[in-house]
């Protein structure tokens, strides 16, 4: 018995040790010690060399505990933390010092531009971002028309902490099209590749009285390198989304002298084929593939179901064509390769584009495009025909 | 061996793997079950040994010695008679009152023999107690004994003696008959579809309710009396050539060699022949339901009654018996394992919930949802302790509130649990002394662990043991722990039985996640069960049986 207890007392001393030794508990953190970060923002500060650094923290004592108790309007749900450095470290640890609790960056919802940073470049601020461990690099990007402080500290009507709003108002965007969700890793790897520009959401708010402002996409901002160079709109990014593949729910407004419709996407691929003719020239094949259902229908009378469905077949295949080709005149004429067409040579050309690459700008200006469509319509709704056309076989 | 340790401990940064091994090793070396080897002094009992033990010619000699060796009790009746066609023999009649059925006595002995004229053929001096045995007396069973401390002992279990003066020989005849529970409904498996009946207190009142279970001639009953005080009668139950002979054994050999004051309770025999005393599992099934403990008996176990309980042990026991309950072979398959399901992650719950609650809490915070990030936030605010004391308090409360509940008369229990659940757990929220989803954590653990029953008391210290790395290094001593009890658990065994068994072969998987339809199992468990291992043969039930009848046509 007394050499049992000896043995049971070493293996609890064992156990002891293992806990003890193997580690600590020296990275535990309360959550009452830290304040949550939903969104950060920089800027261009006066001095051009330098960023005005903008985060907004969730204030946890303003939030709504639960339903019954009301909560008072005047309240702010978040508190804003500004600092100007010439590194964003450097002005984090000055928010830090300044302050009870420090910040915890693992719940950061968006990452903001101004645009005047991006016009000036954004390239030197990225290294700590990627270094970060905290940070994740799933976290969207986006550039703001306008000041990123403006945006994080506005009182949206629907959500009252702007990040939290921007990082699902992304994340519904994503289930469209993952590619109107640009994450740092996206971003990255877009001005590693050689020739390739980086894209980046740019919203903006509007320009409505205080407490009214609503927070609204204006397209693509165009990178070159790093620094922003123009930006796409909203039909030339659809274009851009399109050309990329994987669209899920979208629509598609087509019309022409006989009436108007807008159509569903429910799937729409797109596959492409870079093919170097010579050193000098390479031509883009587009083969795009959709699916779709009628969703809404306005005129047409005179056709009969098999007329109107062959009709609007022709019409969406004309405007799959003619939206994707305005993405990339757009892009044409900004000489940035947003498709990423020079990492497909890359990678199946690789000696070509050896010659390629230090002229690559102007190839891909004279690139030879063509888009292919396919469409098919695969239900109309519950109804076939448009009220109108019933009315008048009536 | 310290300073062994010590030495590796030094090495670990170098040699963490095989420290790491050498860890495991000992794990297994601490708790793998021990036989216990020490030869224990086989005494037999010896209180009665000192006084006079033979049983004399003269009546009152024999009287005063059995009173001696009985203590001079109150309870002790003594009946004197005179009996035979003169009333030539005087005798008397001994018993202890309560433990007789004084109708059985009067039908049994006083009435036959006062009634016996014809003592013709009483010629030597044993045949008198011959022939009463034989043809007078009307007792169920009767026994001639020679010695006073075997009469004493029939007295204390209830029989009646009958000694005549001039006689060496003594008669114990059976009159068994005291005050007992009658079977009725068992608090603790209530069950809504299945046999209702519950073991009871009385010994012969539970074999009878196994034998009416298992109408077989080799269902074998072996008595043992342990005890030295309390003399308390100790029955096992096991199908032979179904059970495995040397688990019988081993049973047998354990119980044997106990030498022990007392036996009031199954539990006391479950402690001392437990494979593993150290461990928070039990190693030995308990029941109160002997439609359970017939199931048991017929997949080979042995079953431990003891007299004086209602509570059934089952030996060996495997660790998936926890999370079987009675009624899940009475209800349909499907159903039955979706519940058996339920029952194995409610288990994990109850360990591990508020485990990995504190682990996410102070380590882990980028691992929840940013919405229920603010909830917690919100919700801690203002709470003075970290989660692990916040954690503790609770669970303090929690087992307090338990205990409270159930040693109080159901009435005041009940309103127990309201001012408890409800009024204590809202106003430590609104006092500010815990949170609200830690209040949470703790009400879904709790709950879980009634799922469980049969492992509740090693779920209540596993879940407060594994707090304690969860606090210290997060998930990471969450897994750990897990590992832990995952290695413990693999090491136990049940009188020879792997712990773990049931894993290891399809036939045996058949009753542990799920529980399969009862026309597939047609085996028995491979370690439990030895000998007849085939349960019946495999037959598809009657699917769609009118689709053959069309054909045959109906007379």
């Amino acid at each position: 018995m007394y050499n049992r207890c000896k043995r049971f007392s070493i293996f609890l001393f064992m156990m002891l040790m293992i806990i003890l030794t193997f580690t600590g508990c020296w990275d535990s953190r309360e959550i009452l010690d830290y304040n949550i970060l939903t969104g950060s923002g920089f800027d261009l500060a006066d001095d051009p060399e330098q960023i005005y650094i903008t985060l907004q923290v969730a204030n946890i004592t303003q939030q709504e505990s639960s339903s019954n108790e009301p909560s008072t309007g005047d309240n702010n749900q978040f508190v804003i933390f500004n600092a100007v450095s010439d590194t964003i470290l450097k002005g984090i640890s000055e928010i830090n010092i300044n302050n009870n609790h420090k910040l915890m960056f693992h719940h950061n919802q968006i990452r903001l531009f101004g645009i005047d940073l991006a016009k000036h470049g954004v390239k030197k601020y990225l290294d700590m971002l990627l270094r970060d461990q905290q940070a994740r690099l799933e976290v969207p990007f986006a550039v703001v028309d306008g000041r990123a402080e403006d945006l994080l500290s506005v009182k949206l009507p629907t959500e009252p902490i702007s990040g939290l709003f921007l990082g699902s108002m992304f994340e519904d965007l994503a289930k469209t099209s993952m590619h109107y969700k640009v994450r740092l890793i996206d971003f990255i790897n877009r001005i590693l590749d050689e020739g390739a520009a980086p894209v980046m959401p740019i919203i903006k708010l509007t320009d409505a009285e205080e407490d009214k402002k609503e927070v609204i996409m204006t397209g693509m901002a165009v990178f070159n390198d790093d620094k922003m160079i123009g930006q796409l709109t909203l039909d030339e990014t659809l274009g851009y989304i399109w050309s990329l593949g994987n669209v899920n729910t979208c629509h598609l407004e087509v019309s022409d002298e006989f009436g108007k419709s807008i159509l569903n996407i429910i799937d729409l691929s797109c596959k492409r084929k870079v093919t170097p003719l010579d050193d000098e020239k390479v031509e883009v094949n587009l083969s795009v593939d959709a699916v779709f259902t009628v969703g809404e229908l306005q005129g047409f009378t005179d056709m009969k179901n098999d007329e109107l469905i062959k009709h609007l077949d022709k019409l969406a295949q004309e405007q799959i064509k003619e939206t994707i080709n305005n993405a990339f005149i757009a892009a044409k004429n900004l000489e940035a390769d947003i498709f990423g067409f020079c990492t497909a040579i890359h990678q199946y050309y690789p000696k070509k584009w050896d010659k390629m690459k230090d002229h690559w700008n102007e190839i891909f200006v004279d690139i030879d495009f063509n888009v292919e469509t396919k469409v098919s319509i695969s239900g109309t709704g519950q109804l076939v025909q448009s009220l109108e056309m019933e009315e008048k076989m009536e | 061996m310290i300073s062994l340790i010590l030495r590796w401990k030094f090495n670990e940064r170098i040699c963490s793997l095989l420290f790491f091994k050498i860890i495991i090793r000992k794990l297994r070396f601490f708790f793998k079950s021990s036989e216990i080897n020490k030869e224990s002094e086989n005494e037999t009992p010896t209180d009665l040994n000192e006084q006079a033990t033979v049983i004399k010619t003269n009546l009152d000699e024999n009287l005063t010695n059995l009173r001696s060796a009985l203590g001079e009790s109150n309870d002790l009746k003594v009946h004197s008679i005179r009996f035979g066609n003169k009333n030539e023999f005087s005798g008397a009649i001994v018993f202890i009152d309560g433990l007789v059925d004084n109708f059985i006595m009067t039908n049994a002995i006083l009435s036959p023999l006062k009634n016996w004229t014809d003592n013709s053929r009483v010629s030597s001096n044993t045949d008198l107690i011959n022939i009463l045995e034989q043809e007078v007396l009307c007792a169920s069973d009767a026994t001639v004994v020679h010695s006073i401390p075997e009469l004493a002992m029939g007295c204390l279990s209830g029989d009646t003696i009958l000694i005549v003066d001039g006689y060496i020989d003594g008669l114990m005849l059976s009159t068994k008959g005291w005050e007992k529970r009658s079977v009725s409904e068992p608090q603790t498996e209530t069950v809504v579809r299945g046999p209702r009946e519950g073991f009871t207190e009385n010994l012969r009142t539970n074999t009878s309710l196994i034998r009416r279970k298992i109408r077989n001639g080799q269902l074998h009953v072996e008595q043992m009396v342990i005890g030295r005080k309390t003399q308390t009668n100790i029955c096992l139950m096991y199908l032979n050539g179904v059970a495995n002979p040397k688990i019988v054994n081993t049973v047998k050999e354990r119980i044997s060699k106990l030498d022990v004051e007392s036996i009031l309770e199954t539990g006391y025999i479950e402690e001392y022949i437990d494979d593993a005393p150290y461990s928070p599992f039990a190693t030995i099934g308990y029941t109160e339901k002997p439609d359970v403990v017939a199931a048991g008996i017929l997949e080979g176990r042995v079953a431990i009654l003891v007299d004086g309980t209602p509570f059934v042990l089952t030996a060996p026991m495997v660790f998936v018996e926890s999370f079987q309950t009675a009624e899940d072979y009475y209800s349909r398959a499907l159903y039955a394992s979706l519940l058996r399901i339920i029952r194995y992650i409610a288990f994990i719950i109850t360990i591990f919930a508020p485990a990995i609650y504190i682990a996410l809490n102070s380590f882990h915070l980028e691992l929840i949802p940013t919405t229920l990030l603010f909830t917690v936030a919100k919700a801690r605010e203002g709470t003075p302790f970290p989660v692990f004391i916040e954690a503790l308090i609770m669970i303090f409360a929690f087992e307090i509130l338990r205990e409270a509940g159930v040693r109080l008369p159901q009435p005041v229990g009940q309103a127990i649990s309201i001012v408890g659940a409800l009024i204590m757990g809202d106003a430590a929220i609104n006092a500010g002394i815990v949170g609200a989803p830690m209040v949470i954590t703790i009400a879904f653990t709790a709950v879980s662990g009634f799922l469980v029953p049969k492992q509740n008391e090693s779920a209540s210290i596993l879940r407060v043991i594994m707090m304690i790395p969860a606090s210290i290094i997060g998930l990471y001593g969450v897994g750990i722990g897990a590992l832990g009890i995952l290695i413990h658990l693999a090491s136990l065994e049940s009188f020879g039985v792997p712990y773990f068994d049931c894993f290891d072969r399809p036939a045996d998987m058949q009753d542990t996640i799920m529980r399969m339809p009862l026309w597939m199992k047609t085996k028995r468990p491979r370690h439990i069960a030895k000998g007849d291992t085939t349960r019946g043969n495999f037959f598809i039930p009657p699917i769609r049986p009118h689709a053959n009848n069309d054909n045959e046509g109906e007379p």
